[in-house]
C-alpha cells in the first residue's frame, strides 16, 4: 500500500516537471513583454509621470502645497511625460541618440547602440 | 483669502477638541501616582531592575516563581530599613554577581554598552548630512538631470504644446 | 501514515534541488521550457508538504508516541485540539512549519512574479527554492519531527504549559510566518540582480507588493506576542526586550524601513543601492531572528530546547550576507540613481532620514542584545541588559520616528518651499502647543509623557487637516461628504492606506506611553471576605475554589467588583500548578474599558487561607489592541491594486514610428 501509493506519486511529480520540457509549451507561447525592454521602462516613467501630476493637483486641493512650488511640480512631471512621448516617436537612430543624453543612470547606452 | 483662514481656524478648533477629548482621562493618569504609597512604588521600581537567577531573563517583578518571591520580600524588607536604591543593588550583586542586575553598570567593560548608542547616533546623523548633501550636489552640477532642461533641448514648442494637450487630456479623464 | 509523511519529505528535498537547480539553468540559458518546468516542481512541494504536516498531526491526534517529536510534546491527557500548537512548538516541527507554509507563500509569489517579472522570475525562483531547500535539509538530516524512536513510551511528556493558550493557536504560526516571509522580497531583488535587472527599478513593484505582505506578517506576529504576554503570563506587562522578542522586532524595523524608501524608488528611481543593501540586511536580520530562537546564545524565555542547531543558522546567514554582498558588489554599477535630491527639505530627505533611524533602533537593539556576549568571551563579565536599557535608548527615538511620521506624509515630493511648509505645519504646530498646555494644566508632568502625548497629537492633526481638506475640496466640486471621503481614499489608496497605519502607530504610541508611565501595582494579601480599594476599584475577595485536572491543580479565586459606585461584576483570576514539570502559570483577570485596564493576579495562595493579590492598572492598553486590526485594514487599503479605470488612465498611448499616434489634428 504504502509502496504504490510512494510509486504513483512519484510518477505524478517526474511527470509533473518532464511534461513543461518535452512539450516545449513555454517556447510556443507568445513571447513575453521583457520587463527591461526601453518600452517597459518608458511605460513605467510614463506612469511615474503621470502620477506626479494627480499627485501635485492633490497636494494642491489638500493645501499642503504653494502655488508657486504646485507649478513647478506640474512642469517637471509634463516635461517628464512629454520626454517619454516624444522618445517614442523618433526613430531608432534617432533613438540612440537620444537615450544618451536622458538621465537613466544605468546601462542604456552599451545596449542600444550596438 | 478671509474665507480660508475662517475655515482653518474652524479646523483647529476642531482638532483641539479632538485632542482634548483624547486626552481628558490625564487628570486621572496623573492622579494615578497617589493610589500607591510611594514606599511601594520604590518596592516596585527596585524589582524590576532586579533579575531572578533561576528563570531565564525575568525580573524578580515579573516571575511567579518562589525564589523570586522570597527575594521580594528581602527588597521589601531593606526599603522599610531606609537602604537607598543603590546600596539594596549593591546587596544583590554582592550576593549573585552584577548578572543579578537588569541594567548594566558604568564601570569597566560595561560602560561601552551606554557609550555606543550615542556614536551610533552621531554617525547616523552625519551619515544622513553626507547623503543629502552629496544627493544635492548631484541634481545641482548635472543641468542634464532636469527633466525639463533636456525638454527643452530636444522637444520643440510646438512639439511641446501638442503633448502637453494630450497629457492634459488624458490626465483629467 | 508516518512513513509516507517522510516520503513526503524526502521527495520535497529532491524537487527542490530539482527546481533550484534548473531555475537558475532556465535563466542563465534563457531556456523558458526549463524555467516553465522548474517552477511546475517548485509548485508541487507545497502539497507534498501538507502531506508531511497531516502525517505529523495524525500522529499527534493518535497519540503515537513512537515518533518522538509527538513523545517529546504531548501526552493523552492533552486535548486533540491542541495538536495544532504540538507540531510547531517544538523544535523539528515548527521547522516543518515553516517549509510548508513558505512554500504555500513562495508558490503564489512565483505565479505572480512570472507574469510580471517573465525574465527575473526564473532567479527568484532558484533564490526561494535554495531557502525552502535549506530548511528541508535542516528538518531531513537534523531535526526530522517524523523520525520514530525504538523506545515506545506509554504517554509522551506533555506540552509546557505556559503554551496551552488560545493565543498560542496564532501568535507563534504569524510571527515565524513573518519571519520567512522576508525572504520573498529578498528573492525578489536577488534575482534581479542575478539577471542583470535590476537597474531599471522593474523589481520594485513585486518588491513593494511582498514587502508589504511580509512587514504586514512580521507586524500582526508581534501585536499578537505582546497581547498574548499581557494576557496570559500574569505580569501586566506586554514587552520585555527578551531577546527572542528583540531578535524578531529587528527584521521589522528594517522592513518598514523597506517599504518606505521603495516607494521613493518607485517614484523617483532613487535608493537603488540603499533598497539592495537594506532587504540583504532585513532578510540576514529574520536569519539572525531565527538563529537565536533555536539554542542561541543568549537566554530567553521563549527558546527552544538548546541544541547546535542555532549555529548552523547563524553560519548559513553569515554565508547568506556574504554571497548576497558580493553579487551586489558586482553588479551595483547598474545601481546608480536616475535622479538626486531636489531639495534639502522633502519627502525624499525625510524618508532617508526615516531609514537611517529605523536601522539605528535596529543596531542598537543588536547591541544590547548581544552585547552580554561579547562582555562575557572578553572581560568575563556577564551581565544582563534588559529594559531601563532599552526603554532608555530605544524610546526617545521611537518618539523621534513617530515625529517623522506626523510630518513626513506632508512633505511634497521633491521640494518643499516655505510657503508650503507654511501651509501645511502652520495648523499641526498650533495644536503641539495646546495639547503641551492642556497636558500640563490636567496635571501631567513627566516630560517624556508630555512630549509623546504633544507629538502623536502633531501626527494625528496632519492625517486629520488632509483627510478634511481633502474631502472638503472634493465636496466643494459637488459630492456629497460621504462619497467626497470614500472616494478620495479609494483615489488614493496607497496613500490613504498608509495614512490609516500611521493611525493605528498612533493608537499604539498612545497606548505605551500611558501605560508605561501612569500604570500602578501594587500586592496585597487578603483572605476571603476582606475587600481592597486600588483607585477608584474596590475589590472584594469572595473565595478560592480548587479543581484538580490529569495534569495540573487550578486554583480560582473569585472576586466582586466595583468601579466606583457601580458594581462591574465578578472576576476569577487563577493560578494553576502543572507538578511535572514544576510549572506555575497564573491567569490574570482582566477587565477592560477605552480609558484602563484593571488587572487581577493571584500570586500565591497560602495554607491558612490567605492569598497575595497583584492588582494593576494600567491606562490605555485597549488602545494597542484596537491598533492592530487598524493596521491591517491599513495595509490591506494600501495594497489593493487599482481598479480598471485607474489602470487605463495611466497606460502609454500605443504609438509606432511615422504615424499620428496621438490623434492630434493640425
Amino acid at each position: 500500500m504504502l509502496v504504490m501509493s510512494v510509486i504513483a506519486i512519484s510518477l505524478t511529480l517526474a511527470v509533473l516537471v518532464a511534461y513543461p520540457i518535452i512539450r516545449k509549451i513555454a517556447s510556443k507561447s507568445p513571447f513575453p513583454e521583457d520587463e527591461s525592454s526601453l518600452r517597459a521602462d518608458l511605460e513605467r516613467r510614463w506612469e511615474s509621470a503621470l502620477e506626479g501630476l494627480r499627485h501635485a493637483e492633490l497636494e494642491m486641493s489638500v493645501g499642503n502645497v504653494s502655488e508657486s512650488d504646485y507649478l513647478w511640480l506640474k512642469q517637471v512631471h509634463m516635461a517628464e511625460a512629454a520626454l517619454v512621448l516624444k522618445t517614442l516617436e523618433i526613430s531608432d537612430k534617432e533613438k540612440g541618440f537620444l537615450i544618451k543624453r536622458i538621465p537613466s543612470g544605468s546601462g542604456y547606452e552599451e545596449e542600444e547602440l550596438s | 483669502m478671509k474665507n480660508v483662514s475662517y475655515q482653518n481656524i474652524r479646523l483647529s478648533l476642531i482638532n483641539s477638541l479632538l485632542m482634548l477629548g483624547l486626552f481628558f482621562n490625564t487628570s486621572c493618569m496623573a492622579a494615578n501616582s497617589d493610589f500607591v504609597s510611594q514606599e511601594e512604588d520604590r518596592i516596585n521600581q527596585i524589582n524590576s531592575v532586579i533579575m531572578c537567577p533561576v528563570c531565564p531573563g525575568e525580573s524578580i517583578d515579573q516571575s511567579q516563581n518562589e525564589i523570586a518571591s522570597n527575594m521580594r520580600s528581602i527588597v521589601t524588607d531593606l526599603v522599610r530599613q531606609g537602604k537607598t536604591e543603590k546600596e539594596i543593588k549593591d546587596y544583590f550583586v554582592g550576593r549573585y554577581g552584577p548578572v543579578i542586575l537588569l541594567e548594566p553598570s558604568t564601570d569597566g567593560i560595561s560602560i561601552f554598552v551606554w557609550i555606543v548608542p550615542p556614536i551610533a547616533l552621531s554617525f547616523a546623523m552625519i551619515a544622513v548630512a553626507l547623503a543629502v548633501v552629496v544627493m544635492r550636489k548631484r541634481q545641482k552640477h548635472t543641468s542634464l538631470n532636469m527633466s525639463h532642461d533636456v525638454a527643452g533641448e530636444i522637444i520643440s514648442d510646438e512639439e511641446k504644446e501638442k503633448y502637453f494637450a494630450v497629457i492634459n487630456r488624458i490626465s483629467n479623464e | 501514515m508516518v512513513e509516507l509523511g517522510q516520503i513526503a519529505l524526502i521527495l520535497s528535498f529532491m524537487m527542490a534541488t530539482y527546481s533550484t537547480v534548473v531555475g537558475f539553468a532556465g535563466g542563465m540559458l534563457n531556456g523558458r521550457d526549463l524555467a516553465a518546468s522548474a517552477r511546475w516542481g517548485f509548485y508541487s512541494i507545497c502539497p507534498l508538504l501538507i502531506l508531511a504536516t497531516a502525517s505529523l498531526i495524525y500522529a499527534f491526534v493518535t497519540n503515537d508516541f513512537s515518533v518522538k517529536y509527538v513523545a517529546e510534546n504531548s501526552n493523552i491527557a492533552m486535548p486533540k485540539v491542541y495538536a495544532w500548537v504540538a507540531f510547531y512548538s517544538g523544535n523539528a516541527g515548527s521547522l516543518l512549519y515553516i517549509a510548508v507554509a513558505f512554500s504555500l507563500m513562495a508558490g503564489i509569489a512565483i505565479r505572480v512574479l512570472n507574469s510580471k517579472l517573465p525574465y527575473t522570475s526564473p532567479y527568484a525562483l532558484g533564490v526561494m527554492s535554495m531557502v525552502l531547500l535549506f530548511f528541508l535539509a535542516v528538518i531531513l538530516f537534523l531535526a526530522n519531527p517524523l523520525e520514530r524512536h525504538q523506545i515506545v513510551l506509554e504517554d509522551g511528556q506533555g506540552m509546557n504549559p505556559l503554551l496551552i493558550h488560545f493565543g498560542m493557536f496564532i501568535h507563534p504560526p504569524f510571527q515565524m510566518l513573518g519571519l520567512i516571509s522576508v525572504a520573498l522580497p529578498f528573492s525578489i531583488a536577488i534575482g534581479a540582480l542575478l539577471a542583470g535587472r535590476g537597474g531599471r527599478d522593474e523589481w520594485v513593484d513585486q518588491g513593494r507588493l511582498w514587502g508589504m505582505v511580509s512587514w504586514l506578517l512580521l507586524t500582526t506576529g508581534l501585536l499578537l506576542g505582546a497581547w498574548w504576554a499581557y494576557t496570559i503570563l500574569g505580569w501586566g506587562g506586554y514587552w520585555a526586550w527578551d531577546p527572542v522578542e528583540n531578535s524578531a522586532l529587528m527584521p521589522w524595523l528594517a522592513m518598514t524601513a523597506f517599504v518606505h524608501s521603495i516607494m521613493v524608488q518607485k517614484r523617483r528611481g532613487m535608493f537603488r543601492m540603499w533598497n539592495m543593501v537594506l532587504i540583504i540586511v532585513a532578510f540576514a536580520m529574520a536569519q539572525m531572528g531565527m538563529f537565536i530562537n533555536r539554542g542561541g546564545p543568549v537566554p530567553s524565555v521563549h527558546s527552544f530546547a538548546e541544541s547546535t542547531m542555532g549555529w548552523i543558522f547563524l553560519a548559513v546567514m553569515a554565508i547568506t550576507l556574504f554571497i548576497s554582498l558580493v553579487i551586489f558588489t558586482f553588479r551595483f554599477d547598474t545601481l546608480k540613481s536616475r535622479s538626486g535630491l531636489d531639495s534639502i527639505i522633502s519627502r525624499e530627505s525625510a524618508f532617508l532620514a526615516q531609514n537611517v533611524l529605523f536601522l539605528l533602533i535596529a543596531f542598537i537593539t543588536l547591541w544590547g542584545t548581544i552585547f552580554p556576549i561579547f562582555s562575557e568571551a572578553i572581560d568575563d563579565t556577564t551581565m544582563t541588559i534588559g529594559q531601563p536599557f532599552f526603554n532608555k535608548v530605544n524610546g526617545p527615538l521611537m518618539l523621534l520616528l513617530v515625529f517623522l511620521m506626523g510630518i513626513g506624509p506632508v512633505l511634497p515630493w521633491r521640494k518643499a518651499g516655505w510657503g508650503s511648509i507654511n501651509r501645511m505645519l502652520r495648523l499641526p504646530l498650533i495644536v503641539f502647543f495646546l495639547v503641551l498646555l492642556l497636558s500640563l494644566i490636567s496635571g501631567i508632568r513627566e516630560y517624556w509623557v508630555l512630549l509623546a502625548f504633544a507629538i502623536c497629537s502633531v501626527s494625528l492633526t496632519t492625517v486629520f487637516q488632509e483627510l478634511i481638506r481633502g474631502s472638503r475640496s472634493r465636496h466643494s466640486r459637488g459630492e456629497s461628504w460621504g462619497i467626497a471621503f470614500f472616494s478620495l481614499i479609494g483615489a488614493n489608496r496607497p496613500r490613504y492606506g498608509g495614512y490609516v497605519v500611521h493611525l493605528s502607530i498612533i493608537m499604539l504610541a498612545i497606548g505605551i506611553t500611558a501605560s508605561s508611565f501612569y500604570d500602578v501595582q501594587k500586592d496585597v494579601v487578603m483572605k476571603p471576605g476582606d475587600s481592597e480599594v486600588l483607585g477608584k476599584y474596590t475589590f472584594k475577595y469572595l473565595e478560592v475554589s480548587e479543581k484538580a485536572y490529569p495534569d495540573r491543580v487550578e486554583e480560582t479565586a473569585k472576586f466582586e467588583v466595583w468601579m466606583g459606585d457601580k458594581n462591574i461584576g465578578y472576576m476569577h483570576p487563577y493560578r494553576a500548578f502543572y507538578p511535572e514539570f514544576q510549572i506555575a502559570a497564573t491567569r490574570g483577570a482582566i477587565h477592560s474599558t477605552i480609558l484602563e485596564d484593571f488587572y487581577l493576579v493571584p500570586s500565591e495562595f497560602k495554607e491558612d487561607g490567605q492569598a497575595v493579590f497583584r492588582v494593576l492598572i494600567n491606562p490605555l492598553v485597549s488602545w494597542m489592541w484596537a491598533a492592530g486590526p487598524v493596521l491591517i485594514l491599513g495595509t490591506l487599503i494600501s495594497l489593493s491594486p487599482k481598479n480598471r479605470t485607474q489602470r487605463k488612465r495611466l497606460r502609454l498611448p500605443n504609438v509606432s514610428v511615422d504615424q499620428n499616434p496621438l490623434g492630434i489634428s493640425e
